[in-house]
Parts: structure tokens; sequence; C-alpha cells
């Protein structure tokens, strides 16, 4: 590696060609062992063998391009042909036929010379047997279902949402802040489907059933802020829905089960929605990466994962080669200063981290407090609420700000502070709407419901001005600052801070949708606006970041942000609102509960006995904590199973590494038979085997009897396949030239004519 | 910072015309038949109004050498002029060195068909990690050596500029840790095996090697 990397005295093309040389044919001779002959147990591994073989063929003979293309499509053919699934003569095998061609990497020309080449040796192998009605019917039917998959996807391609702004950003931010961006689109996706499912199923009715009554609403500015006055009895608030039935023109309408199963079923499917797009990052991020040291192929995924691709224009592409040369070096610097931490220091470190969230905590409990004493304060003052939830507004706003600054006194990785923010801020922003709605359960007034209904909106309106206008002017000043001085910094795209805006709007939604419908569509509006808004400001005002943020992960976090304010809804919810909601107002006052709903009128239950007391006894705390701790050890289980098979993986990695050694030292034993210097020993031969019978022997011990690994049958087969699959290929003149001494079964003919091809007549000497 | 138009509504428009030369109008390309679009689609990962939209750009570059020879290769200029993407990638004569089914720096329709259905987010992991190592072995000897590398780092940061160049003896470290993390047979480099296995443990290759049409 070390003559490869330098400058040495030899021209380069020698060089060149020596390595070439060199590698190619101990890559040959690797492919050349049994393992890489083995019939694979999937297509999968099939298909990426025949590409390997392939790709080597091509490296090996680039020039004569069209017998070469030739030659390789028919490797490919045969490759292919050894598969009697995939050569059968019925529509499957077709569509496997399809995929295993789709998924070869080469060009289109090569995959269609392929296909004709396949389908004529499928024709020429068919026995044409008439298919069954039943089977056709199934083919049928499936064809149909991929025809109208490809349709849908075709469709939403050509509606697609935004997706030229969406590009240009990508092109100049990089895939990070478009993320972002594909987040907020997801989201307001989310909220639309939300807002037309609510406005069709609980706010039409009323507006019918108003409709009937006639009633005129008074509009005033204050009140159109506060949501107060005459806004209470609007469609807006949940006080003002009807209980019984609805009855305009059409059929009459049992108004509370319209509500109840509307929020119940829009509930239950987004948690749902988001916990399967949790589980699915957590898995992706965690699980199958396995990087739980976090430092494994840091230097890989720069090189090789480094360059976005999605990048257009020149600028940003000067500053993502400054961001990533900045990367490499602190990187080399970690390397090198790998000094052992004293004690006292990590001590000292764990300390101030301890000590600071403390710190931060006591913040968070002590403006909880502060906004409960404000909430309990009677004021005199006209418009008391318009206050205090603009102080909550701000609180909201600048709390991340300085919680940003202040994780920098601890000693984190920026990766981990961001997280560490994150957390923070939600934190903050969760306790703030559960106390919220916590105040207003247990306050006095008549109709609680629609005075957190009232909050939400209020969180919702002022937010609006935060985020849509004082956010960007403050970042389109500071833009115009930099101009003015190029050597103040200029504004960056915080993609942290700006997802966690939407997310603290979505957690308001969460929270109020139940006591006020048409949040949901005010919220969508201002997911919409927001895009355009934060479009213009990041094409316009801001600079790409100096540090390179890894897309996915962060998007992810979000999402699981997003569900854990779901979650924490929901509990508040279940515990607050579903056992005492209010009797003077609302769908549901003629019910004790909410959940009467469904245990008087749904299940008739309030004849049967047997299935009331089943239902109470469903929800009784006892019951619940036992299912939660049943899921606990379920989650416990999986946890130790995933860990065992960690381990699993570790003990194959390593056998591996050692199986690579005593091939390492076959090659050089290969390599010292073919230049007539080797010498039979015993002592070289007990070696050859050394590493992995050492290593068996090590596993296999009583100490180790868990893993029962039989080493023995499986190194039997690999021989015995060896000397079954290769017994013609033996050459004698070869072993002539040689000193004879060889195993009969090995022979570097078919693969060195590879390597002719290359080479021309250079490799004489080496054979 | 550029100037867009929002083309969602054009795209829309297209796809209709589009709609219209399937039931028998006129708007459609020379050369493209529908059985033609229906082997893109199955061969490729790309769907039916992307491949249009791309057949729409190259079209654009010159129709009538389009008209004339639906196999017409542009070269590389051309083909840089209508698709920005490829522009300022560092590793832009590797794609066309690849790509070009011909070798010729050139690109066919259906080279770029290619180029564009590696890169779609439709494109599993290991299709794509088998066309990233064709990439990145940039001396194309099935390999990817701890030369590879440090020049694959050299590009990276846009080493024309001397005030970001990495010294030779960093780039020699990091090329030994790498090749230390993932060569499971000591060969002193790296194989197209190997190269997958990495790949599969970084969950950013798939959105870094992806851009959109």
């Amino acid at each position: 590696m070390d003559d490869e990397i330098e400058e040495d005295s030899r021209p380069p093309s020698t060089r060149r060609n020596f390595s070439l040389r060199n590698n190619a044919a101990r890559q040959v001779a690797i492919n050349f062992m049994p393992s890489r002959h083995l019939p694979g147990n999937t297509i999968r591994i099939r298909r990426s063998a025949s590409g390997r073989d392939a790709l080597l063929e091509e490296a090996a003979a680039e020039a004569g391009a069209p017998e070469c293309a030739e030659r390789r499509a028919d490797h490919i053919v045969r490759e292919m042909e050894q598969h009697q699934r995939l050569m059968e003569d019925n529509l499957e095998a077709e569509e496997m036929r399809r995929e295993a061609l789709r998924d070869l990497p080469q060009g289109l020309t090569m995959k269609r010379h392929v296909r004709a080449k396949l389908s004529a040796s499928v024709s020429l192998r068919s026995k044409s047997r008439p298919l069954s009605c039943y089977k056709r019917l199934k083919y049928r039917m499936g064809f149909a279902w991929k025809r109208m998959r490809d349709r849908f996807r075709d469709f939403v391609f050509s509606v697609e949402l935004w997706y030229e702004p969406i590009r240009a950003i990508e092109g100049h931010f990089g895939s990070a802040v478009g993320s972002f961006f594909y987040f907020l689109r997801w989201l307001f996706v989310l909220d639309l489907l939300l807002a037309g499912t609510l406005v069709a199923f609980v706010v039409v009715p009323q507006a019918l059933h108003d409709e009937a009554r006639n009633d005129t609403v008074r509009w005033g500015f204050l009140d159109f802020v506060s949501g107060k006055g005459g806004f209470t009895e609007s469609l807006l608030f949940y006080g003002h829905y009807h209980s019984g039935p609805v009855s305009a023109r059409a059929a009459p309408l049992q108004y509370a089960f319209a509500y109840f199963f509307t929020m119940l079923s829009l509930y239950l499917l987004f948690f749902a929605l988001l916990c399967y797009r949790t589980a699915l990052s957590y898995r992706r991020n965690f699980i199958e990466t396995a990087r739980r040291g976090g430092l494994r192929h840091q230097f890989a995924s720069r090189v090789f994962c480094g360059w976005d691709f999605g990048i257009t224009t020149p600028q940003a592409q000067r500053l993502h080669a400054k961001s990533i040369f900045n990367e490499f070096k602190e990187l080399l610097n970690e390397q090198t200063n790998t000094a052992p931490i004293s004690f006292c220091t990590k001590l000292g470190q764990r300390l101030a981290n301890v000590v600071v969230t403390a710190f931060v905590l006591a913040v968070i409990v002590g403006l909880e407090y502060g906004f409960l004493e404000l909430l309990r304060h009677e004021s005199k003052l006209a418009h008391w609420e318009i206050l205090l939830s603009m102080g909550i507004t701000v609180a909201v706003t600048v709390c991340p700000l300085l919680f940003a600054l202040i994780v920098k006194l601890e000693y984190y990785k920026p990766r981990t502070a961001v997280y560490v923010t994150l957390a923070r801020t939600c934190c903050l922003d969760i306790g703030t709407l559960m106390l919220l709605l916590y105040y207003w359960a247990n306050s006095n007034v008549d109709c609680w419901e629609t005075a957190f209904g009232q909050e939400a909106y209020r969180l919702v309106l002022l937010d609006a001005v935060v985020s849509l206008l004082v956010l960007p002017a403050i970042e389109f000043v500071r833009a115009f600052m930099f101009k003015l001085h190029p050597k103040s910094t200029p504004p960056e795209f915080n993609i942290a801070y700006n997802s966690l805006t939407i997310i603290y709007n979505q957690a308001v939604l969460w929270f109020g949708m139940l006591f006020s419908p048409l949040l949901a569509v005010a919220v969508a509006l201002k997911f919409l606006l927001l895009f355009y808004v934060k479009r213009e400001c990041a094409l316009r005002a801001c600079q790409p970041a100096r540090k390179i943020w890894r897309a996915r992960a962060d998007a992810d976090r979000a999402v699981h942000a997003g569900a854990m304010s779901l979650f924490t809804t929901l509990f508040g919810i279940g515990t607050l609102f579903l056992g005492s909601s209010s009797q003077s107002c609302g769908p549901f006052k003629e019910y004790e509960t909410v959940f009467a709903v469904l245990t008087e009128e749904c299940c008739g239950c309030r004849s049967g006995r047997r299935a009331r007391a089943a239902l109470t006894f469903a929800t009784r705390p006892g019951v619940i904590g036992f299912l939660a701790l049943a899921l606990c050890v379920w989650v416990y289980y999986m946890r130790a199973r995933a860990r065992a098979q960690h381990a699993m993986a570790a003990i194959l990695r390593r056998m591996l590494v050692l199986q690579a050694k005593d091939k390492d030292f076959l090659l050089n034993a290969i390599a010292k038979v073919s230049n007539g210097e080797w010498m039979y020993s015993p002592k070289s031969e007990e070696q050859a085997n050394s590493h992995t019978w050492k290593y068996l022997n090590e596993v296999r011990k009583p100490s180790n009897s868990d893993y029962h690994f039989d080493a023995s049958r499986l190194s039997h087969s690999l021989l015995d396949r060896s000397a079954r699959s290769r017994p013609t290929s033996y050459q004698p003149e070869v072993s002539r030239s040689n000193d004879g001494d060889t195993d009969s079964s090995f022979s570097w003919q078919g693969s060195s004519s590879c390597l002719n091809k290359g080479e021309g007549n250079g490799d004489k000497k080496w054979i | 910072m550029s100037v867009f138009v929002d083309s969602s509504d054009k795209r829309l428009i297209l796809y209709c015309a589009w709609k219209t030369g399937i039931m028998g109008g006129s708007q459609s390309y020379p050369g493209l038949t529908e059985d033609l679009l229906e082997d893109y689609t199955v061969l490729t990962y790309l769907n039916k109004g992307e491949i249009l939209h791309l057949m729409k750009k190259f079209y654009s570059i010159d129709p009538d050498k389009v008209t004339a020879n639906y196999n017409h290769r542009f070269g590389k200029d051309d083909i840089l002029k209508a698709f920005d993407v490829l522009r300022t990638n560092p590793f832009q004569d590797r794609l066309f060195r690849v790509f070009s089914s011909q070798n010729d720096e050139s690109f066919s329709f259906e080279d770029l068909l290619d180029l564009y259905s590696a890169m779609s987010s439709e494109c599993p992991m290991e299709v794509k990690a088998a066309w990233a190592f064709r990439i990145f072995d940039l001396d194309e000897d099935g390999q990817i050596s701890a030369r590879d590398i440090s020049e694959i780092i050299d590009r990276l940061t846009d080493s024309e500029h001397k005030s970001h160049y990495i010294e030779l003896s960093s780039k020699k470290k990091i090329a030994d840790v790498i090749l230390k993390e993932m060569q499971f047979d000591h060969t002193g480099s790296m194989g197209l095996v190997e190269f997958k296995i990495v790949m599969s443990r970084i969950p950013e290759f798939q959105n870094s090697f992806y851009f959109r049409i």
C-alpha cells in the first residue's frame, strides 16, 4: 500500500501495470476459491455475484468493447440460466427475471441484450403447459395491481407538491436542509388530511345545523386574537358543538358519535403512523447499522458519502468542499489527540453536565411555575389572557436559543449537543402544554374545554406572527448587515431551530385539535405559508451551513419528538378529558363521562351487565399496568435478543478475518509455488489450518458451549464441493511447468486466460 | 441564487400531453415508442412521467439530431448545459466514463436513463453501491486502493485551492484507517463485496448518492 500512495522512482505506467496485475491476479485467485462458488441461497446473492464477475471481467479486459459486451451478456445469461426457478415459463418467473435484470448494475443496452437472450432461452425450455384457470386469474389480478400501482406513482410524480422548490433548495444547501423541507411538507399533507376529515365529519354537520338556527356572530379584532367574545359561540370551539341528534334536511346524525369516533380514529391513526415512522428510523439508524459506539466508519462515511450528489450551484459546491475539508481536519485531530483523559477531568466534565442539566431543568420548572401563578392571578386587565399567551410564545421562542447557548458550556460533541437541546426544548414545550391542559381541566370555569381551545388558538395565532414575520425579518436584517459588513457572521439556515418550531406547532395542534377542530385548518394554512416564507429566507438570506449535517438522522429525530408529543397528548386527554368532561357544554354533555358514549350507546351496555363488567375490568388501572409491564418485558426480551445477535455477528466477523488470514497465507504459498521456490514442509501446512482451527477450538471449548458451530461439517462440505465442482479444470501442461506438487484440483488456467486478455504477454513470467 | 419557476404545473401539462399521446394524440417524441417506454419502466427504477421528463430535457438539447437519430450521442458539454446537477460534481469525469455505454464521454438517451435510474431514490442500496464502486474505483482495476482513496479526498476537498489541501501523510492515514476497517481478504485494497458491506452500514449513503431529475 505504501508504494502505491507515495511517488516512487518507477515510471507511473509500469507501476500502474504492476499493481493492477498484482491486484487483479489476487482477486482472480480469490474468486477462484470455493466460497465464491457456493450456490447462492437467494437470488440476491447470486445477482451480486454475477454482477461482480462481469465487473471483474470488464476490469481485466477493457479493450475490444463489442466482443467484450457480447461475452459479458453471455456470462450473465449463463449465470441466470443456472436458476431453475428463474427460468420457468410463467409470469411469476417472468417477474423475478424482470427484478433480477433491473437490479443488475449494468447499462440499459446490456440489460436489453440479456433480456432478449433470456427470453429466447426460456421459450426453448418451456414445456408449454396450459395454465389453470385459477392461476390465470391470479396472474391477471397481480398484473392489474402492479399496473395500478405504477399509474398511481406516475400520478403522484405529476402532482408532487413543491417539487421544483425543494430541488432548488437541495441544490443550494444539500440534502440536510432539503430533508427539513420534506418534513415540513409531510406535516403539511398530514394536517391537510386531518383538516379535511374534521371539516367533513365534525364541522359541516354542525354548520348545517347552525344554518337552521340562524345565529349571527359579531367580529372584533381583539376578540379575533383572544378567541373570546363572539367567537366563543362559534364553530371554532368545543363548547359550541351540539349534543344529541343533528337534523339538517338530511337524515339525523347522532352528533356525539360523530365527534367521538372522528377524533378517536384520527388520534389513533396518526399515532400509529408516527409510531411506525419512529420504529422504522430507529431500526435504520441503530439496529441495522449497528453503530453503537458511534465511531465506526467515520472516515469511510466522509470519503464515500461525503459528497452530496444533488448539489448544483458553484457557490454551494465551494462551501461543501470547504466543510468536508474541515471535517477531515477535525477527525484527524481527534485521531491524533487520543490521549487518555484523566479521571479528574472526566469527573469534572460529568459534573459540569449534571450541573448544567439541573440548571436547565430548574429553569423549565421555574417557568412552568411562573405560568401557573400567572394563570391563577386574577387580573383586572381586559385582555389578560392575550398577554399571558404572548408570554408563553416568547418563552417558547427564546428558550431554545438560550438552551443552545447553554449547551456550549458542556462537554458534548456537536451532534449530541443538538440532540440534548432538542430534548430540553421538547421538555419545555410539552410541559407547558400539559400544564395548560391540567390548569384548565381543574379550573372551575363553566366550559373548560372551550377555554383550553381558546388558549391553543391564541398560541397558534401568536406563534404565526413570530415564525412568519418576526424571525424571517431578523434573518433578512442579518443578511443585510452581512452585505454591508462582510466580516460579520452570515445567517445560516438553522435546521434544528426550524424543526423545533414546526414540532411545537404540531404539538399545539395535537393538544388543541379535540377542543377546537378548526385548528387543524389553521395549522395546515400556517405550514403552507411557512413553506414559502422559509424558502425565500433560505434562498435569499441564508448561507449554506459551515458544518455538514447528516440529513436523515435529524429528520428522524424530529419525527421522534412529534411522536413523543402525540403520546403525551393522548395521555393527557385520556386522564383529564375522558374521565371528567364538563357537563354544561359540548357534544358530550348528556353523558356522565365521555367514555360513556362507548359503554352506554355503542355496545348497548346499558342493558348488558356482563359486557359492562368486562369493559370496566379492562379499563382498571391494574389491568392496564399489567399490560404495560408485559410490554416492557417483551421489549426487554427483544433487546436481549438483539444484543445476542450483535455478539454473534461480532464472532462471525472475527472468523471472517481469520479466514482471510488463511487465505492470505494460501495465496502466498501459491505465489511461491508458481515461482518454484516452495518446499514442502509439514510445519507450514499445520499453519495453514491453524488460524481457523485454533479459533474454532476456542469457540467450541466446553466453557463456550453456547455456540454450537458445527465447523467440521462446514469445512468438509466446503472441501467436498471444491473437489466436485472443479474436477475437469485440471490442465496437465500447467502442472508440468510448475514443480508438480500442487493439488490436482487446482488450476490457474481458467482464471489466467482472463488476465492474458488485458495484460498481453507480460504475464508469462508470472505464470 | 437562482430564480425558478414552480414547474409542477408544467409537469402536469406534460403528463396530460403524454396521456393524450397514448390516446392517439400528436405530442410524442420520435423514436420513443410506447413499447420502448414500457421497456424502460421495466428495466429502470424510473416511472413513465420521469422518463418523459428526461426525454423532454434531452430532446431540447437539439431536437433535429434526436429526430434524425434516436440513439444520437451528445457530447459532454451539451449534456452539462442541460443537466445542471452534473456540472458541479467532483466525480463528473467518472460519471461520464462509467455511465457512457461506448466509453466515449458522451451520453445517448439510454445512458442518461441509466444514470438517473442509479441515482433515483427507488434504487436499492446494493445496486447503488455497485455503481458507486465503479465511480470511486478511479484507476479501474476492480479494487479501491489507498491511491484511489487519496485521490477521492483530493477531489472532495477541491484541492485546486491551495488553502485546503490535506497533506500526503494525513491522506495516507485516512486510507489506512478505512482499509483496515473494511478489508476482509487482505488484498491491501477493497473489493466490491467489502464496499457493499460497508455501505450497508452507513445510513447516509443512500441519501448522498442520489439526485432528483
